[in-house]
């Protein structure tokens, strides 16, 4: 069957002060589009539906319209979310069972990933086995840790670790839960098999950072918390639809991120943002990256002042997010008023005059910063205040003043 | 500096004894909850714990807290891989345990080292262990809160500081205190130059005084005198050696011829006492002769002096033998006595028994006298007891039988108080017969009256009724005649001639009613009109009727009920009795119950009589009874008192007719001195023998020792006469005579022999002082002595003089030297000193032009150096929008650098002051500068580490995506630091998941820790 897999939405983001959600409602009619085009029995979002926890009014009214305009293209169409870092679980799993019923599918609860959520179409049947993201203290001990600490190892006799932290050891946790329960279905599947002659194909949906992966700038950083998660576990699945890492990419043979839905950092201007559209079956996958075009770009430039206010080949980025990197010597004044009335979207502006003096500074405070002697430090002083080098008998005068002054001090 | 453990008793809003373990918790926590429940307090405890003060200035001791509560805060840290825990206790004033008032208790701290698993103590006194702290942690308490510890709405203190203000604490932070040393060393040993200049150009001047215009010459001139003076010296100097060696030579002569008059001198003396001298050697010879027979000769004297003593003693036990015969008759006629005393002493033993029988006696015969006395006594109480007894009981009968005379019939009484009663009570009875007939008649006769008033209105009722129902007759007769009439004109008006009559049916209609249409039609009308008038009077009648009805019906039934009763009342009262009016039966109830009234009181006086006899009869009896006892007690006592008087005749007999006792007492002495004298007579008997014992055997050992000494002396006289033969002498005198004691012997040998030497000694220095003497003359030492006087004196004053000489010469060209001296010293502390006077100008910004102080050239390039840090951070923070960057230009003036702090906006391209940012941006820029500072300061030597930051509060200041930026950030840069955060921004919680979530209950705060 083909799903689409999208992820890190975002929804209610703004950069540089600047609201997003105009953009994001463009890019949501993209996929839209391509829902009615493809007509894919699962849309799927794998994390990071919202930019934050408590999310603006406007941002869950236009998910709320998304997936009514997905269920108005065909009913049929299930729909499957799960929570990201950036997402509060609880609020976005809000009343779960009832939207299950309505072939919504919102995972909040880790403690129910071995329960997969199963969508039939045609013939096909899918297990999508979904996987909140892991807050430290997801998962309730029930398997003992073993103590494969150091502390536990020094013999210090600490307790070990009661409650799970660390994103890897939850995530082993989970694979743990969900392959005892996928090898359970897939015993049973063999005794349908006999009968329906089709197997089920498994596929895996979590948000976290997977080991080998490209990270953004725009991604946030996991607090306090170890961030990679092993991606050998991912053989064991059919498919792995992966959130989080904001640049389309694929880890091992099953994982793919599909990448946020818009450039989110003017670092990132340079690649295409988009989803993915995947044919699904028991034991393969093949995933097409749908490029979606944004309302308007994340472009920067690097030029002089000149040139970026009156160079005509950027006239097609004038309705573009734009940063503009000034590279001229000395500092421009107010340049920010000028270049918005070209580029009314200019969010951003640096000078390179401010950077070199910072490059200078840290280089200059490096080699300070190992122990100026303060011989030398007369030296620079004499040369500051007298502009020539002190005489030999002057330095010498001042050596012999230091240690007689360093003597006395206690 | 890493907190591991913190424990809060009873401070700030928690109560009783908080823990947090800080370990729990990641590297990035948060510390949340409302406002107000006791967040920053977490972070004040932990400044207090270091410092002794909390940041926020508030009071650490709870407000909760009682006076008997503990409060403290105990704080388990690491600080460079030493863990280390201080316990501090806040100073108090509370109430006192005992006693009113209250007691003042200091703060308190204490500080463990953490060694193997234990912690061992490392300071208690407050000072110590403060000073302690700040080594350990490296920072002071306002350097913690400026890197570590950000305080609320502290930091942005420092960011917006000018020179001045921010001066002072980076000269704590930077170590620029050599700068400031060296510095003012310089300017110290510049003015010291300058004072030692001035002091040597004084001594210079003086010294040029001292020395005068010419001292050249003065100096040729006292080395030319200094040589004269020393040829005098040398001259003088030989004379008097010669004069020296002459008077030597003279004194020796002299002492020869000395010598020689001595050694004549001492041989003359010898000479005297030759002769002496050798009879002291004869007797020598002669008593070492004698020593030989000493031992014997003295044996022999001590013997013969044995025997005399014998002798003597012999003598002495026969005198007392003597002596002890001369009393033996006394001692006889001491026995005698003794046997006469001892008979006389058993006859008066017999007396004293019959006298003690008679005392007996006596005594007996008194103490029966005192009972008859006793009895007699009784005797006369008894007969009196009975006569009163008597008298009494006598009274009381007559008493009684007065009572007993009066006796009524009490039976009688009671009978007639019965008859009485019943009348009264049957008065009573009439009395309410009557008024109760009174009552019924009473009532008989308003049932009467009633009964009339119904009659009377029954036969009204019933006229009406008559009335009525004629009236509903011929109202009933007119509606009706007036339906047919209407009924008669309708068909009239119907009729057709020819058609038959629906009434008669007649075709012909002659004469139908209401016959003229119009005036029918009218009269219908009209009449219909009447019909109804009709009808309703009608109905109105029957109604009326109707009612007559039910009142003449009702009227009935009421006078028949009234009937009825009216009967039934009469027919009882024709079942009355007759009975008496109310006022006749009242006044035979009077006459009753005064019947009554009398008989009750004769009963009464009745009773009370009885009641009398009663106890007369009663008291009787007890005066009987005490009447018969006193009788029974007379005969007693008169028994008593025969009894005792034949006893006391009993006595009598026995007694002797007088008291004994005397005869007894006089007896008793006779006795007692007659056997003290008997023991003195024996004791003096036995004295007496035990005399003449001792006598005995005093004589027998005497003679036996006589006997002893006679045989030693014969034994020893004959050893001393051969003694004597053998040691030459004749006779023992002659012995006696020559011997010498040992002491004795022994001088005169000494004696002897140093004569012989002295001889011999005299001889040799009488020839040796003659050999000395020859050939040389007697000296006249008195012409040498003077002339020796002399040269001396010459010698000392050839001496002074070249002193003198010497002196001045000296003096002279010291003084020049150090005249010298002083100039070459001059001169080169001149270049010296105006090098440092120079330089103590440079270094303390005294020059003209730029005045820069050292010191502040440092700090500045300290400050540029954190200004530098901060900047990367807040590039970072604000997305590469602001710089940071020291203020230029503020160089110029009084020698301060500049450390103003100015922030550079990429959009404007302009700088502007710190102070102009908003409340966020300044949040930002003071989280950049603090992270600036704290990476200059542990990179410089020896600097801390500082593996905390803690923010409180700021972020709520911030809006999303400048938040996000600046967790962003500090989680970069913070490397291995942990970052602690107060804040109660919500978005926080859901960004960071270790947390301390603080809730404030009525009574205190609680803490928890989620991660």
């Amino acid at each position: 069957m083909r799903i689409f897999h999208l992820a890190d939405l975002h929804l209610g983001k703004s950069i540089h002060e600047r609201d997003l959600l105009e953009d994001q409602r463009h890019a949501l009619d993209a996929v839209l589009c391509a829902v009615g085009a493809e007509s894919p029995a699962c849309v799927l979002i794998a994390g990071d539906v919202f930019d934050r926890s408590v999310p603006t009014a406007e941002a869950v009214t236009l998910f709320g319209s998304f997936a009514a305009a997905i269920k108005a293209i065909d009913p049929g169409i299930a729909i499957v979310v799960i929570p990201g870092n950036h997402d509060s679980a609880a609020r976005l799993g809000f009343m779960a069972t009832v939207l299950a019923q309505a072939g919504v599918h919102i995972a909040s609860d880790p403690e129910s990933c071995d329960s997969p959520v199963v969508v039939e179409n045609g013939g096909d049947r899918t297990r999508f086995w979904l996987l909140p993201f892991l807050t430290p203290g997801a998962f309730h001990r029930e398997s003992p840790v073993p103590d494969l600490s150091i502390a536990g190892q020094a013999g210090l006799f600490d307790e070990p670790e009661p409650i799970l932290r660390s994103q890897a050891d939850m995530f082993a946790e989970a694979m743990r839960r969900i392959g005892e329960a996928m090898s359970g279905e897939r015993t049973r599947d063999q005794t349908r098999e006999l009968d329906s002659g089709t197997r089920a194909a498994d596929v895996l949906v979590c948000h976290a950072f997977a080991r080998g992966g490209l990270a953004s700038e725009s991604e946030r950083v996991f607090l306090g918390t170890a961030e990679l998660v092993d991606g050998t576990a991912f053989d064991a699945f059919d498919y792995v639809a992966l959130g989080h890492l904001h640049r389309p990419q694929a880890v091992g043979s099953r994982g793919r991120y599909p990448g946020s839905i818009l450039a989110y950092s003017f670092s990132e201007s340079d690649g295409e943002r988009g989803f993915l559209s995947v044919e699904l079956s028991p034991g393969s996958s093949l995933a097409e990256f749908r490029p979606i075009s944004p309302l308007r770009r994340m472009v920067r430039f690097h030029g002089s002042y000149d040139r970026v206010l009156s160079d005509p080949a950027l006239s097609v980025y004038e309705g573009d997010y734009v940063e503009a990197v000034l590279d001229d010597a000395d500092a421009v004044l107010n340049p920010m008023e000028a270049l918005r009335r070209r580029f009314p979207n200019i969010l951003s502006l640096r000078q390179a005059a401010f950077e070199r003096t910072e490059v200078r500074g840290v280089s200059g405070a490096a080699g300070r910063s190992e122990a100026l002697s303060i011989a030398d430090e007369f030296a620079a002083f004499h040369r500051e205040v007298r502009e020539v080098d002190p005489e030999q008998a002057d330095a010498a005068l001042f050596a012999e003043l230091c240690e007689e002054a360093s003597r006395e001090a206690p | 500096m890493r907190l591991r453990n913190l424990v809060l008793s009873n401070v700030g809003p928690y109560v009783g004894r908080v823990e947090l373990d800080f370990t729990e918790l990641g590297d990035v926590f948060l510390v949340c909850g409302k406002t107000g429940s006791g967040k920053t307090t977490i972070f004040d405890a932990v400044a207090y714990a270091l410092y002794g003060s909390a940041v926020s200035g508030r009071d650490i001791v709870s407000h909760f807290a009682a006076d008997g509560d503990e409060v403290f805060v105990d704080l388990d840290f690491e600080a460079g891989r030493q863990r280390w825990r201080v316990q501090r206790k806040p100073a108090r004033t509370v109430a006192k345990k005992r006693g009113a008032g209250t007691t003042d208790r200091p703060m308190e701290v204490a500080l463990w080292r953490r060694e193997a698993s234990s912690w061992i103590p490392a300071g208690g006194k407050a000072t110590e262990v403060d000073a302690a702290l700040e080594r350990i942690i490296g920072l002071s308490s306002k350097e913690f809160i400026k890197i570590v510890l950000l305080p609320q709405g502290e930091f942005q203190r420092f960011l917006e500081m000018n020179t001045g203000e921010r001066t002072p604490i980076l000269e704590k932070l930077f170590p620029v205190d050599l700068h400031a040393a060296v510095s003012d060393l310089a300017r110290e040993k510049a003015k010291e130059a300058e004072a030692r200049a001035r002091d040597l150009d004084d001594r210079i001047r003086v010294s040029q005084e001292a020395l005068g215009a010419e001292p050249e010459a003065a100096l040729v001139a006292a080395g030319r005198e200094l040589d004269s003076a020393r040829a005098a010296e040398k001259a003088a100097g030989g004379a008097l050696d010669a004069a020296k060696a002459s008077g030597q030579a003279a004194a020796i002569g002299a002492r020869a011829w000395a010598e020689l008059e001595a050694a004549r001198g001492e041989r003359e003396a010898l000479e005297a006492g030759a002769s002496q001298a050798a009879s002291l050697s004869a007797r020598l010879s002669r008593a070492e002769a004698a020593v030989g027979a000493s031992a014997a000769l003295e044996a022999a004297g001590r013997a013969r002096q044995e025997r005399s003593a014998a002798e003597l003693s012999v003598s002495a036990a026969s005198a007392a033998m003597a002596d002890s015969d001369s009393k033996a008759p006394g001692a006889a006629s001491t026995r005698e006595r003794l046997g006469e005393l001892a008979t006389g002493l058993a006859a008066m033993d017999r007396e004293a028994g019959l006298l003690a029988a008679r005392s007996m006696a006596w005594a007996r015969l008194l103490g029966a006298s005192d009972r008859l006395e006793s009895a007699r006594t009784r005797l006369g109480t008894a007969q009196a007891a009975r006569d009163a007894a008597s008298l009494s009981l006598a009274k009381e009968v007559v008493a009684l039988e007065a009572l007993e005379a009066g006796v009524a019939d009490s039976k009688a009484l009671s009978a007639e108080r019965d008859a009485a009663a019943a009348g009264a009570e049957a008065g009573r009875e009439a009395v309410r017969l009557s008024l109760e007939s009174e009552r019924f008649s009473a009532e008989l006769e308003g049932l009467r009256s009633r009964l009339a008033v119904e009659t009377a209105s029954r036969g009204d009722a019933a006229a009406r009724l008559a009335e009525a129902t004629v009236a509903l007759a011929s109202a009933e007769a007119a509606v009706e005649s007036r339906r047919d009439a209407i009924a008669a004109e309708r068909l009239a008006s119907r009729l057709a001639d020819g058609q038959p009559c629906p009434v008669c049916g007649s075709p012909d209609h002659p004469a139908p009613a209401g016959a003229e249409a119009g005036v029918a039609m009218r009269a219908g009308q009209h009449d219909g009109g009447k019909l109804e008038d009709t009808e309703r009077a009608l109905s109105g009648a029957r109604n009326a009727a109707r009612s007559m009805e039910n009142d003449a019906v009702a009227a009935g039934t009421r006078a028949a009920q009234l009937e009825k009763t009216l009967s039934q009342r009469e027919a009882e009262a024709a079942s009355l009795l007759p009975v008496l009016s109310v006022a006749e039966s009242l006044a035979n109830l009077r006459a009753a119950s005064g019947r009554l009234e009398a008989a009750d009181r004769a009963l009464a006086l009745e009773a009370d009589r009885s009641v009398e006899a009663a106890r007369a009869r009663a008291a009787i009896g007890r005066l009987r009874g005490g009447f018969d006892a006193a009788v029974a007690e007379l005969s007693a006592a008169a028994a008593m008192v025969s009894a005792a008087e034949s006893a006391a005749a009993e006595a009598a007999s026995g007694a002797g007719g007088s008291d004994p006792g005397p005869l007894v007492d006089a007896l008793g002495m006779k006795r007692a001195s007659v056997s003290a004298e008997q023991a003195r007579l024996e004791s003096e008997l036995a004295a007496w023998e035990r005399e003449r014992g001792n006598a005995v055997a005093r004589a027998a050992e005497a003679s036996a020792r006589r006997q002893r000494a006679l045989d030693a002396l014969v034994l020893a006289e004959a050893d001393a006469a051969m003694a004597l033969a053998e040691s030459g002498f004749d006779s023992e005198e002659a012995w006696a005579a020559s011997v010498m004691g040992g002491s004795e012997l022994a001088a005169s040998k000494a004696e002897v022999m140093a004569r012989a030497n002295a001889e011999s000694s005299s001889a040799a220095r009488l020839a040796a002082a003659e050999r000395a003497v020859a050939g040389v003359s007697r000296p006249d030492l008195a012409a040498i002595e003077s002339a020796l006087g002399l040269a001396e004196a010459a010698y000392v004053a050839a001496r002074e003089r070249l002193d003198a000489a010497a002196r001045a010469e000296r003096d002279t060209s010291a003084g020049l030297e150090a005249l010298a001296g002083l100039v070459a010293e001059r001169a080169a502390l001149r270049e010296r000193g105006d090098r440092l006077v120079a330089m103590a100008r440079l270094l303390n910004g005294d020059t003209e032009g730029r005045r820069l102080s050292f010191k502040n050239y440092a700090l500045g390039s300290y400050f540029a150096m954190v200004v530098d840090r901060a900047s990367v951070r807040l590039r970072e923070m604000s997305d590469a929008r602001y710089d940071m960057r020291v203020a230029e230009g503020k160089a110029g003036g009084r020698g301060r650098v500049g450390l103003d702090l100015e922030v550079l906006d990429s959009f404007t391209g302009v700088a502007r002051p710190a102070s102009s940012l908003s409340g966020g941006e300044k949040f930002l820029a003071s989280i950049s500068l603090a992270l600036g500072l704290s990476d200059v300061i542990v990179s410089r030597a020896g600097g801390v580490a500082l593996d905390s930051i803690f923010i409180d509060e700021g972020f709520g200041s911030l809006d999303d995506e400048t938040m996000d930026r600046a967790i962003a950030a500090l989680d970069r840069v913070r490397g291995e630091r942990v970052i602690g955060i107060v804040s109660h921004v919500a978005e926080l919680r859901s960004r960071i998941p270790s947390r301390i979530e603080v809730e404030k209950a009525r009574r205190g705060s609680t803490l928890r820790v989620v991660s």
